[in-house]
């Protein structure tokens, strides 16, 4: 048993990091051509259309995002794999354990930085947390893009983002005109403490002040990709409220609230507005007891960021600085034209075990 | 000549033995494990990597260190993860009010605070350390998000994070911080009665207790030093991302069980000690950057961490 210890230790450890990778599938198009409102680093502001461009080099980007069990960043990530095989370019991409490892996307950032990638793409837990190391990134000359909020971080290279203060001020504002801008009405917030939550939040809020009349009768922050999570809450929530008018919910929380309203035969009292909301959300769409959803455009940000990189280390002379995506609103008389390709990937796509494109050798 | 080097061969021989006694199997599984990273991915042998390596295991390896004191006496911690939580928010605040100096220190008090509370009630009153740091823990991840109310604080001083990003030569200093801890740690365990009577906790409380030998105070001065162990943890994490974070440092908790787990200290008390539980961190963490280099997902790395955990646990008890 002693002599055959370290060579067993060693074939199981090899055994089980063996690749399983699984190709992306197909991807879709279609996303050319979309037009977003970028912005120059001398401030021209322009709505034009992105398209797929060509890499001179082999280049490989590093993508750093929060977790894998958001459908939010599966959707991205296929969106980095799809891209990156469509032009050429190399990807790895590290995901930390969710919202609450943030010191875990610190370390693998610093992981990419050791792989010399040729650019890195965040998505932050927190834009501020990680903004020491993404200034040693930049020291390092490797410049640093992010998805999504990049408030306190001004040394970006670039950022391609839906802009998650204008969705909170979308939902919020939907949910008080449905109201018609008297009543009560609750927020679910999603998890404290990161950047995306926190600027849904002020959209909301801002949006909120223009209805005086619509009291915010409790707000509750937590894991927004917990259904049991939203269900407990929004029964909860109308338990002590019981003449709440309205939800607004963060992420897939929103199924447990659509689902406590159904069973209270309350969805035709008591609207529900969901923001970020994932294929699964159709179903609560269709029957009404989620009236409003409005998300970003989740996956085709991430290939127009990679888009960004490449012309960027091309050496193109006037690329964007930062992109906005808009909006997207989903309601029962508009899902069946709702531009899936651009949010969500092909239903039923997994991310493989090994996250990774190699680059293809000029 | 032969004799001289037959015994010469003789020492080394038994000193190996002694080694392998003292860290078990683990220290050479670890060397398989850097072995094989090189190989699959030699960007991994470079030096800047080694030191990536020991700068994201340091934080770990304070955390552990303090998790191992809390084992030893048969004893185990859930609160120290939230503990980090809790430190790093009102760090966060101090500095902001009172700069970075007051800031590295305040995480110390607030967890030696917290630890001295854990021991308390667990000595005085006899309760399951379990159930006494699940209520801790409850009410530290409450507090942080209380006062921070849930948000991110930043705007720190800029001095604040250079706790996390001075050099002295090519060594960060949080590795020389959590270097010269884990000395002051062997020294106390090996060299001061304390560290005797910690591990005679765990061994056989009674007999100790019969021994004239106050069992509270040891135990209230484990759980402290767990405390202390994990504010310096704290102070420096917080550094590492210039603001308080309410939710920052939760998976620390189960990382320090499992490096001490790995590492040899076994939940009966008493059996287990501090090089086994660095090399149980260095272990994890470089599992950890090995993965991130190759580009294993996360998933697959909680697969792979919890496999070895068990493999090392039975291979260390056949060992004994």
């Amino acid at each position: 048993m002693r002599s055959v210890r370290i060579p067993l230790l060693i074939v199981v450890l090899a055994a089980l990091i063996a690749p399983a990778f699984v190709a992306a599938q197909a991807y879709n198009d279609d996303w050319q051509g979309i037009m977003a409102e970028s912005i120059y680093p001398w401030g021209k502001r322009l709505w034009e259309p992105w398209e797929r461009v060509v890499p001179k080099k082999p280049y490989r980007i590093g993508v750093s995002i929060p977790s894998l069990g958001s459908p939010y960043f599966v959707n991205q990530v296929y969106g980095y794999l799809t891209e990156a095989q469509a032009t050429g370019v190399g990807v790895t991409i590290l995901a930390a354990k969710g919202y609450e490892d943030l010191q875990g996307q610190v370390s693998q950032i610093e992981n990419l930085i050791n792989k010399k990638v040729d650019a890195l793409a965040i998505a932050p837990i927190s834009a501020e947390g990680i903004a020491a190391i993404v200034n040693v990134a930049i020291q390092k000359k490797i410049p640093v893009y992010f998805l999504g909020e990049a408030a306190h971080t001004k040394n970006l290279t670039g950022y391609a983002s839906e802009n998650d203060y204008d969705l909170g001020f979308r939902g919020m504002d939907w949910l008080c005109r449905n109201l018609k801008g008297r009543g009560k009405i609750a927020i679910l917030a999603g998890p404290a403490g990161n950047t995306y939550t926190e600027s849904i939040n002020k959209g909301a809020r801002a949006a909120l002040k223009n209805y005086p009349d619509v009291k915010l009768a409790d707000e509750k922050w937590g894991d927004s990709e917990d259904p049991a999570v939203g269900q407990e809450l929004a029964e909860n929530l109308l338990n002590a409220t019981p003449d709440l008018n309205g939800f607004l919910v963060v992420e897939a929380q929103v199924h447990g609230v659509a689902n406590t309203l159904k069973e209270r035969k309350l969805t035709d009292k008591v609207a529900c507005v969901a923001v970020y909301p994932f294929q699964e959300t159709i179903p609560y769409v269709r029957d009404g007891s989620v009236d409003y959803g409005v998300t970003g455009y989740s996956l085709t940000n991430a290939r127009i960021l990679v888009n960004m990189i490449i012309r960027n280390l091309n050496g193109e002379p006037e690329v964007p600085r930062y992109v906005w995506t808009p909006g997207l609103d989903m309601t029962r008389e508009s899902i069946n034209t709702f531009p899936r390709f651009h949010v969500w990937a092909p239903e039923g796509w997994q991310p493989p075990s090994f996250m990774n494109v190699e680059p293809k050798k000029k | 000549m032969q004799k001289a080097a037959v015994s010469g061969s003789g020492v080394f021989a038994g000193g190996l033995k002694r080694f392998y006694k003292s860290v078990g199997m683990l220290f050479f599984v670890l060397v398989a494990l850097i072995a094989l990273m090189g190989v699959i991915n030699p960007q991994f042998f470079t030096f800047i990597n080694g030191v990536t390596v020991l700068r994201q295991a340091c934080f770990l390896a304070l955390v552990a260190a303090g998790q191992m004191l809390v084992i030893l006496t048969a004893g185990v911690d859930v609160s120290l993860g939230a503990m980090i939580g809790l430190c790093s928010v009102i760090a966060a605040m101090v500095s902001k009010q009172f700069g970075a100096v007051a800031g590295w220190i305040t995480p110390l008090l607030v967890g030696g605070g917290i630890g001295l509370l854990n021991g308390f009630v667990v000595g005085r009153f006899k309760i399951d350390s379990f159930a006494v740091t699940l209520g801790t823990m409850g009410i530290s991840g409450g507090l942080a998000l209380i006062i921070s109310k849930g948000l991110t604080i930043y705007n720190l001083p800029l001095s604040y994070q250079s706790l996390a990003y001075i050099n002295l030569g090519p060594v960060p200093l949080p590795v020389l911080i959590a270097a010269a801890v884990l000395v002051v740690m062997y020294f106390v365990l090996y060299r001061l009665r304390f560290g005797r009577y910690v591990y005679a906790v765990g061994g056989n409380r009674e007999a100790l207790r019969l021994a004239g030998v106050n069992v509270r105070r040891v135990m209230l001065w484990a759980f402290a030093g767990a405390g202390i162990l994990t504010g310096i943890a704290a102070a420096m994490l917080s550094a590492r991302i210039n603001s308080g974070q309410p939710n920052l440092g939760k998976s620390l908790m189960m990382e320090s069980i499992a490096a001490c787990v790995v590492g040899g200290v076994t939940f009966k008390g008493g059996v287990g000690n501090l090089g086994g539980v660095v090399i149980g961190v260095l272990f994890l963490s470089t599992l950890s950057n090995g993965f991130d280099l190759i580009g294993v997902s996360s998933f697959v790395k909680e697969v792979v961490v919890g496999a070895i955990i068990i493999v090392a646990v039975v291979l260390d008890k056949y060992k004994k």
